[in-house]
Formats: C-alpha cells, structure tokens, sequence
C-alpha cells in the first residue's frame, strides 16, 4: 500500500494476452513494472488452449529478480494438491521475503486433464465450491501448522524442533482429508494474502466468504455500484476488514477486451492518467491493470499511468501494503 | 586410453541427522540466502547438478513429530525454480513423487521448469509408500503397494508425451490413468528433463536402464560400486542403449583435513555432532521398536529382544534396518566384540562412506573410482549447509581439473551438456 493506501498492481499470463514463453521476455516485463507497482498477478492457464508456463513455477522463476515487486500465482485450487499449493506459495514467500500471494482461480473446466479421481471435486457447481473452500481453508491452516518460533535449535535438549509448535491439522472435508503439519515452516508472512476474483453473485459471495482481497470485475456496472453491492455483501454475510480492488482491461489500440469481465478502458494512455486517481471512486483500495497487449500497452501503462497513481513509501511486505497486519497463528495457545 | 570425465552432483543437506545443526557454521535450512549461497558455490565449482530430495510428510517416532534432526523445507519444484534465476549452467535435479502427483500438472510445470531454466531441470522419479504420506493429501492411500511401480511407468509415459506433444492434443488411457486435454505446455529446451531413477531394487535397475539418463545409487565403496556399475550397464543392450547412455552416480560424503590423520579426526568429531545422545537412543528405538529413553547412550544395548508385535513406531523414513531381530544380534556382537556403549555403536552401524583425507587425496580416490568403473561421479551431500562445499570447491575440483577429468568451464547445453548426455 503506498501512504495514501492505493494498491497498484498489473495482471499478466492471460490466455487472451498472448502470454510470453521465454524466459528473457518476462525478465523485461518484470523489469519494466518493478519498483513501480505494488503486486504482478500471473492467471494460470490449467486447461486451458493456450500455451504458456505454470503460472506458480512462472512466479518462482521471478521471485529473486523481483526487487520490490510483490508476486502473485494464480492456482487452479479445485485441480490441485492443497498440500503442494501451501509449500509452493510459503516458498515463494520465503524467496521474495514476504511479498508473494495467492489468486483463486474458482471453477477451471471440465477436470478432464485430471481424470476422474477420488478426492477431487466433480465438475458440478455445488461440489466445486464446497471443495474451493476445502481445499483453501487447508492451505491456511497448512501455513499455520509451524509457529514462529517451531524452530529451537536448542544444543541443551539435542532438538531442533519442538514438536509442541507443530501442530497437525486433521482436516476432513467432504472430499479429501489433510493430515499435516506442513512440511515447509510458517512462511514470513505468516498468511499470504489470498485473492479472489468476483464478476458477478456467485463469484462474489465466494470471494467474499474467502478472500483477503477481492478484485472486482464490474463489467459494464458502474464500478462505484458494483462496490457498493460487495460491501452490502460483505456486510451481510459478516465480513469486516476485506480490501477491494478495480479490474481494469486497456486497450489502448481502443477495442474491448471481451475475454475479461474486468471493466474496460479503450481511451489512450494520456487519458487514463488524467483521470486515474479520481476515476476509481472512492472505497476501492486500489486497482489491477490488465493489459490487453502487453507488449504494446505495458510501456505507456508504465510510463504514463503508473506515475500518476503511485504513491510514496511502500510496506515492504504485500500484507502491509493491502494495510493488513501480520496475523497471530491460529494454533498458537 | 582417454580418462573418463568426473561427474559431481551436489545435494542440498536434507532432513536427516546426517545433517548437522548444532554447529555455529549451520546456516537456515529454509532462508533463500542458504539455496542462493549453496548454488553460487557449486556452480562455482562447477559441478554437473544440484540435487534436492523429497519428503511429504514430518517423520515421527513415538507418535510424535520428530525433533532431533533438522526439518523444515521447502517446495521442491518451486526452489529449484527460484534457483535457477541466479545461476546460469548448473543443472537443477528435484525428487519429485509420482504417487501424490498427477501427470498433466507435473508436465506443465516440469516443462515450464526446463524451459525457464534454460534447459537444466532433472527429475529424480520415485514413488512414496501410501498410508502415513497418503494422509497429507487429497487421494490418501489409494495406490495398492504392488502398482506402485507400474504407476510410476505409466505416469513417465503420460508425462513424456504431454511433452512431446506440446502444444497440440493429448490423450492417454492406460491402468492408472483416464485423461484428455490440450498440452498447453511450452516445448522443453531439452526434450523434457534428465530423468534420473534410485531404486536399488531390480525391477528399479531395470526400469532405470530401460528409460533412465541417471541412476542414483547407494554404493559408493569401490567394489560394491563396480559389482552394480557392471549389472546395470549390463542391462542396458538389451534395449538397444549405449552404455555411455546411462550415468551411474552413488551417493557419499567427504571429508577434508589438512592431513589424513587431521581428516579421520574431523570426521570423528562431524559422527559425534550427526549422532548425538538421543540420536543414538532413537536409532536403537527403531530397531527395537519400543520406548527406550531410560537406557544410557554410552551404557550398553538392551538385553531383550525387538518388539515385532506392534506397529512399527517409526514412521515416514526410508527403510533403513532390515529385519529387526537380525540387525538387533549383529549390533550386539559388534558391540560385544569392539566394546562399544549404544553411541558409539550407532556410530559405526549407521556410518556412511565418506572419502576423507587432504582435498589432493580426495580428488584422487573419486578419480581412480571413476576410472575403475565403480561410478561415473558422485552425488555428495554435506553435512553442513550453507557452506558445506566452500573448501570442496576451492580445493578439491581444482585438482580434478588439473588431472583433466574435470571441466575447467562450462560448455552449456543445459544439463544433458553438462553430464555428456545426447540432446
């Protein structure tokens, strides 16, 4: 979050981007947007047509060149190991020290890649959803199943560990059960923040019972109304405390991007500057900036409508810079 | 006659009481600073690979998360990866599961791997024995323990022909699997990842001369080394497979001094650090299958017999000790006959071999053990991390390179390069 609490960041490896397949190519798009915005989320294209790389194997190959930049890998969480997905991104936080993340990806295809397997979801709304929050849930317990201070190094008593400050989660869904702990430390962060997309109710409930933060996709709503409706939403359903971002699709070749449900920006770059900061009304907590060619459109996003949005000091940590403290370990007496 | 070229593969110092914490010079065994710095000295050193071993599940003992011993790693896919964007030629070999994994995620991400690393990625291919690691994730002990191995070909099948195909349609149906989709998955540099197998069994030698690049093995003594060097290339015409084809390298360790006696006396203070008092108890305790934390670990072995009854109390290591009644006698006779209280018997039983001397006998002996056919290299693991092979790689690779039988740079061509294999 920069002083004034505006988060920036940029949205990449759509597969209605042309995502880049060579290692030096993204070295130059990260080097592009580093240092200037706060987050790189990286969509992951499990099942999808398009080539392109993991998005999580993607986002460790950045991490040690990302100096301030915090990183975020999409996970298709209904058609993976919660088990995988907790290690993976408490690594990637440790290798970034404390500025990865991880953005849900709800309801990916048919399964069809996986085959039918016990103790993963078919492909039926109902049942994916109950496994999304499954399968999340294990992962932030999986992260808090090492306290801080787990490791004690202790020449006294002959032990590294103490195995009190590990704590197996026993978790059993509908679906699949979760023995833990992790077999990788709490990461730096504690929790990485965990990121949602909503673009309609459906969505939005979800990422709402879920999610730290959630990035709203209005569409054509208007993004104030669209805001409104989640805080309604969160409000019902008890939730205090999420932050909310505006997704954004530029074009600045000037057509739509219909492959996104984010809102749409086809005026040039100059324009978007003008408006940016007032543009994005009031309550949204920062914005997601998808460009839709991001050979064409990164260089002026960045040199045109970057400047005008950021803000000062940065938090070192992505937590802190969404303003969300470091939280206790929920298995910690 | 050309001398065979060294092949050295450097481990990362695992979760085992191999790897020694209670030295001031033990750094973070999770921190990035640790794989950053372990990498730049290998690679320094230019070593063949980094190897990184698995493990899924904490072990426990007692019904208890095991506490002695360094524990705490990382995602194996996911450091690799983050270490290859700070170095440039040394290959990058990960231990990856083929039981609590599935082929087209592993392919996507494999051939993700190998591609942003340049082509440097290796897949040691194991399979994890079900119920205790089963319990971490989604399918839990669904695999009948004889399929293991049949699951493991068919999952190798699967992946390489996602990676073959990359980019276009893939579907395979065999016993274990029942999948479709679009390879969505970037052509691997290497034609896909250096695969490496470690069974010692012969159904795993068999599967590692039949499709393997690397077998890792346990034997690196000298004639234990050439009996299985001889068998395994053995095997390997049968599948119209040169014998260059197939790179055998054993596990070991090393240690250096400044003279051999200045040598024997760090490796007898590096045993005493790897088996301290309750190291010694929990060794024996695996065997005898039963609580003996009352016993003095320099007094002498208990008097009765294992417990076979019960459940093993051990959970989530490789089987290390054959039957227990039988290692319970030998352990006994050697105790009795050499003197030894519990201690310094777990030391000499659970000893590994270590070439130990100055760095110029070290290099020697790897040498004339490569040229005398007990390995093509070594993969070595130190026992401290992150400096472990600071002094190997000043003062051991230099005299290999003066020898010639030791690259004095780099040539490139990824990790197949490096280990002189066809692309």
């Amino acid at each position: 979050m920069t002083q004034d609490g505006f988060t920036i960041g940029i949205g990449l490896n759509h597969g209605w981007q042309a995502p880049a397949v060579s290692a030096t190519e993204w070295r130059d798009l990260l080097a592009q947007i580093d240092g200037r915005a706060d987050f790189l989320t990286l969509h992951d294209l499990f099942g999808e047509a398009v080539i392109g790389f993991d998005a999580s194997i993607l986002a460790a190959r950045l991490g040690p060149l990302a100096h301030e930049i915090a990183l975020i890998p999409g996970v298709a969480l209904n058609r993976a190991e919660p088990f995988h997905t907790a290690t993976s991104i408490a690594t990637l936080d440790y290798v970034t020290s404390g500025r990865a993340g991880l953005l849900v990806q709800a309801g990916v295809g048919s399964g069809r890649e996986l085959g039918p397997l016990n103790g993963y979801p078919p492909a039926e709304v109902a049942e994916l959803d109950q496994d999304l929050q499954d399968a999340l849930l294990v992962v932030r317990q999986l992260w808090d199943s090492w306290q801080d201070d787990a490791v004690i190094r202790d020449s006294a008593s002959q032990r590294f560990l103490d195995a009190d400050r590990l704590h197996p989660i026993r978790f059993q869904g509908r679906h699949f059960a979760v023995q833990g702990p992790s077999i990788t430390p709490r990461p730096p962060q504690g929790q990485p923040p965990v990121m949602m997309l909503a673009h309609d109710p459906a969505t939005l409930f979800q990422a709402i019972a879920l999610a730290d933060v959630v990035i709203l996709q209005p569409g054509a709503v208007p993004p104030g109304d669209f805001l409104a409706g989640a805080e309604w939403a969160a409000a019902q359903a008890g939730r205090r405390g999420l932050r909310y971002l505006l997704d954004v699709a530029v074009d600045f070749g000037g057509s739509a991007v219909s492959e996104s449900h984010a809102l749409g920006w086809t005026g040039s770059a100059a324009e978007l500057a003008a408006l940016a900061r007032d543009w994005v009304p009031a309550g949204y907590h920062g914005i997601r900036l998808l460009p839709r060619h991001p050979a064409r459109d990164l260089p002026a996003l960045v040199t045109t409508v970057l400047p005008t949005l950021a803000g000062a000091a940065r938090a070192p940590d992505l937590r802190g810079r969404f303003g969300l403290d470091r939280p206790a370990n929920r298995f910690a007496a | 006659m050309t001398q065979k070229q060294v092949i050295l593969g450097a481990q990362f110092p695992g979760v085992n009481n191999f790897t020694v914490w209670i030295d001031p010079a033990a750094g973070s065994q999770i921190a990035f600073d640790s794989f950053a710095r372990f990498a730049r000295t290998v690679e320094r050193g230019k070593f063949d690979f980094i190897f990184l071993a698995e493990g899924l599940r904490l072990r426990e003992q007692k019904g208890r998360i095991h506490e002695l011993d360094v524990a705490g790693r990382p995602n194996t896919l996911a450091i690799l990866t983050a270490i290859s964007a700070i170095t440039r030629h040394v290959g990058l070999i990960g231990t990856l599961t083929t039981t609590f994994n599935e082929p087209y995620p592993l392919a996507r991400q494999l051939a993700s791997f190998d591609a942003l690393s340049d082509g440097r990625a290796g897949w040691n291919v194991v399979t994890t024995p079900g119920a205790f690691t089963g319990a971490n994730f989604r399918r839990g002990d669904f695999l009948p323990h004889d399929q293991r191995y049949a699951r493991a070909e068919e999952f190798l099948d699967a992946v390489q022909a996602l990676l073959r195909g990359a980019g276009g349609e893939f579907a395979v149906q065999s016993s274990q699997f029942d999948i479709a989709g679009t390879a969505n998955l970037p052509a691997p540099p290497q034609g896909g990842p250096v695969i490496v197998q470690a069974g010692d069994s012969d159904v795993g030698r068999e599967l590692a001369a039949r499709r393997a690049d690397v077998i890792y093995s346990p034997h690196s003594r000298l004639e234990p080394g050439q009996a299985f060097y001889r068998d395994v290339k053995a095997r390997l015409a049968k599948y119209g497979r040169a014998p260059d084809a197939l790179k055998i390298l054993p596990g070991a360790a090393f240690v250096l001094g400044d003279s051999a006696g200045d040598a024997q006396e760090r490796l007898r203070a590096i045993r005493l650090q790897q088996v301290s008092p309750k190291t010694a108890i929990n060794f024996i305790e695996q065997v005898w299958n039963c609580d003996l934390s009352h016993l003095d670990p320099e007094g002498p072995l208990p008097n009765f017999d294992p417990d076979v009854a019960q459940d093993g109390i051990s959970k989530g290591r490789a089987g290390v000790f054959k039957s227990p009644h039988d290692t319970a006698r030998e352990w006994r006779e050697i105790a009795a006959r050499e003197g030894l209280g519990i201690r310094d018997l777990v030391i000499k039983v659970t000893a590994r071999h270590h070439f130990t001397g100055t760095p110029e006998q070290v290099a020697r002996e790897i040498n004339e053990f490569v040229q005398a056919n007990a390995a093509d290299g070594y993969v070595f693991a130190p026992h401290l991390s992150p400096g472990g092979f600071d002094e190997f790689a000043d003062k051991v690779i230099p005299w290999l390179q003066e020898w010639g039988v030791f690259r004095q740079d780099y040539a490139g061509g990824g990790l197949r390069g490096n280990l002189g294999l066809a692309a």
